[in-house]
């Protein structure tokens, strides 16, 4: 047996280590844009938003009333359609989001608008999904409430009238993700008013938009000044995408192809009727 | 061990486990070409759908329902009430409607054959009536009230707009969910007054094969109830105890039940009160227009002998019977 001396030692580890390293990939690779951002609106660099343009929504545009053909073909043309993309394998289940919505729009006690949900806790394939109102295409909730309360806006935004809610809960039977909530005000603990998610984007009623009386009943009206939801704004590792629907998949589709899996845009297809392919 | 023995281990040992450190988990999976694949240990979300009938997971709220993420099945019950539950109410709401329009018309009024005698005779105490309008104006109540909530968007909402509807709704709403109480109540007392006398007997079969008095020459018998109405209180006993159940389960959201759960109960309820109203739509018209000398016998208590005599003779005899054998005046009750 020969003595090994110190130097080829190192170079031992050196190399151990090396093919270790070398096995498991690096994950830095360069940034190669498939999509040119207009200057500020590059979402990968830190600080920058998606969007810039003025999303003030005409309140004298909206009324409550049963979803129409005509309302509906209106939407389509519409300039941009709002919509939730969760990627599913960057949430880390932190609830920024959860806590981020609840301080925003002061939420009552008992009502989660935006909830985490963790599928396979501690199995492979764990993922965790920031799950709140999706807006829709065919807001079912829209279609079952028997007061028409619920309604859409021109850029897909699904807000919803506590005036003329009566509290009977069928949204939230219609509803597959479980978004409205209920206040246990009611006699014998049951329902209030239904409180979802908004977009932050206030109530869209007869209160002043971005007034006091708006925020008490609807919360914050982030839309009317052209922010998007605080939810998106706060996720801590951006898999929370809020914006225009052909945007934040675009994003999302780059991601999957730089990183090569996805598990697919979560509940696109039973909001939207499409979902990014994977 | 001599020192190069245990270096020589030591680098050997280093080795080994960088090695193992760079080969990916057992439990994970692998792509095609050998490549770690996180997509593969988990699969998206339609084939997640295909395989249960909804994806929940884990949540830090402590609300259950906040862990199903989604739960295709809301379509599904969208669809029923809205469309199936709507077309079948409507069509059975008006049929029955439009049926006993008919019978009005070609039939007409069920006169008495003989006329009044001018004599009365006591059928229902005022305790028995008491219980019969306590079920009765409460069932009216829901049914107005319930209908609002499934037609009243359709039928209402256009006629008054939407903010007087909404005020309507709210407070037609609080109605329907109080007014049930009065009416399980009511419902209770009538099915525990009248059990006895409503019990099937074989004299309902002679009342069914004599054309149950709807043929005019021939006398149908029948003892203080005739089939058709044991029939009506055997099917409100029935469907008011599923409507009354469904509507407390309804009325206290989630004590016990899920989402499923209460789905179905909705779906239940509004099916079987659609049911009754038809029942009840034809018990209304045989009691009030579709048959002379009925409606006393709730609103007053007193019946016309005749009418006693064609429509309930065993009944009125043993009443006779009774009397006689108490020796009292016969006729006019002094109540």
């Amino acid at each position: 047996m020969t003595t090994v001396d110190r130097r080829d030692l190192l170079r031992f580890a050196i190399g151990g280590a090396g093919t270790a390293a070398g096995c498991r990939g690096t994950g830095v690779g360069d940034r190669h844009q498939a999509v040119e951002y207009p200057k500020g609106t590059d979402p990968t660099v830190l600080g920058e938003s998606v969007n810039t343009y003025d999303l003030r929504l005409r309140s004298s545009e909206w009324h409550a009333g049963p979803i129409t053909e005509s309302g509906r073909k209106e939407r389509t043309k519409a300039m941009v359609r709002m919509k939730f993309l969760c990627d599913a394998d960057r949430c880390i289940d932190c609830n920024a989001c959860v806590t981020a919505c609840k301080n925003e729009n002061e939420v009552p006690w008992g009502i989660n608008r935006r909830r985490v949900v963790t599928i396979n806790d501690g199995k492979p394939g764990e993922r965790s999904v920031s799950m709140a109102c999706m807006h829709c295409t065919d807001a079912p909730c829209a279609a079952v409430c028997p007061v028409s309360c619920i309604y859409p806006t021109e850029d897909g935004v699904v807000l919803h009238s506590k005036d003329l809610c009566i509290g009977c809960g069928y949204c939230f039977y219609a509803c597959p993700f479980g978004a409205p909530q209920y206040p246990k005000v009611g006699n014998f603990g049951s329902r209030g008013k239904m409180d979802k998610c908004t977009y932050c984007a206030g109530g869209g009623g007869p209160e002043a938009p971005g007034s006091a009386e708006e925020f008490a009943k609807y919360g914050s009206n982030r839309f009317g000044e052209g922010k998007l939801p605080m939810c998106a704004e706060m996720c801590s590792t951006k898999s929370l995408l809020a914006g225009d629907g052909e945007v934040i998949a675009q994003i999302y589709k780059e991601r999957v192809f730089k990183r090569g899996y996805g598990s697919g845009s979560w509940g696109w297809m039973t909001a939207y009727g499409e979902a990014v392919r994977v | 061990m001599a020192f190069p023995v245990l270096v020589r281990l030591l680098v050997v040992a280093v080795v080994l486990v960088s090695i193992a450190a760079a080969v990916p988990g057992q439990a994970q999976k692998r792509g095609p070409d050998g490549a770690p694949n996180p997509t593969a240990s988990v699969v998206d979300e339609q084939t997640l759908l295909k395989q249960a009938l909804r994806v929940e997971g884990r949540v830090d709220i402590p609300d259950p329902k906040a862990g199903v993420l989604i739960d295709p099945a809301g379509r599904t019950w969208q669809y029923v009430h809205d469309v199936l539950l709507h077309r079948a109410s409507a069509v059975i709401i008006l049929g029955t409607i439009a049926i006993l329009g008919l019978a009005y018309l070609i039939v007409g009024q069920i006169r008495i054959a003989e006329g009044r005698s001018g004599k009365k005779i006591l059928r229902f105490t005022a305790f028995e009536r008491f219980a019969h309008w306590l079920t009765a104006v409460s069932f009216v109540v829901l049914a107005l009230t319930g209908l609002n909530i499934t037609f009243g968007k359709v039928l209402l909402l256009p006629a008054i707009g939407p903010d007087a509807f909404a005020l309507v709704s709210q407070a037609a709403k609080y109605v329907h969910d109080f007014t049930g109480f009065s009416f399980a109540i009511g419902l209770v007392l009538i099915v525990v007054i009248f059990f006895r006398d409503n019990l099937f007997e074989k004299i309902d079969l002679d009342w069914i094969k004599q054309g149950g008095g709807f043929i005019k020459n021939k006398h149908a018998p029948a003892g203080r109830f005739n089939f058709g109405e044991k029939l009506v209180f055997w099917l409100s006993m029935a469907i008011g105890a599923a409507v009354s159940v469904s509507g407390f389960l309804l009325l206290f959201p989630f004590y016990g039940f899920g989402i499923a759960g209460m789905q179905l109960a909705q779906i239940v309820h509004t099916v079987v009160a659609v049911l009754f109203i038809a029942l009840i739509s034809a018990h209304i018209y045989i009691g009030t227009i579709g048959m002379e000398g009925a409606f006393e016998a709730m609103g007053t208590g007193e019946v016309d002998l005749n009418w006693a005599k064609e429509h309930h003779d065993h009944w009125i005899a043993q009443q006779l019977a009774n009397e006689d054998r108490l020796r009292q005046p016969s006729a006019t009750a002094a109540e």
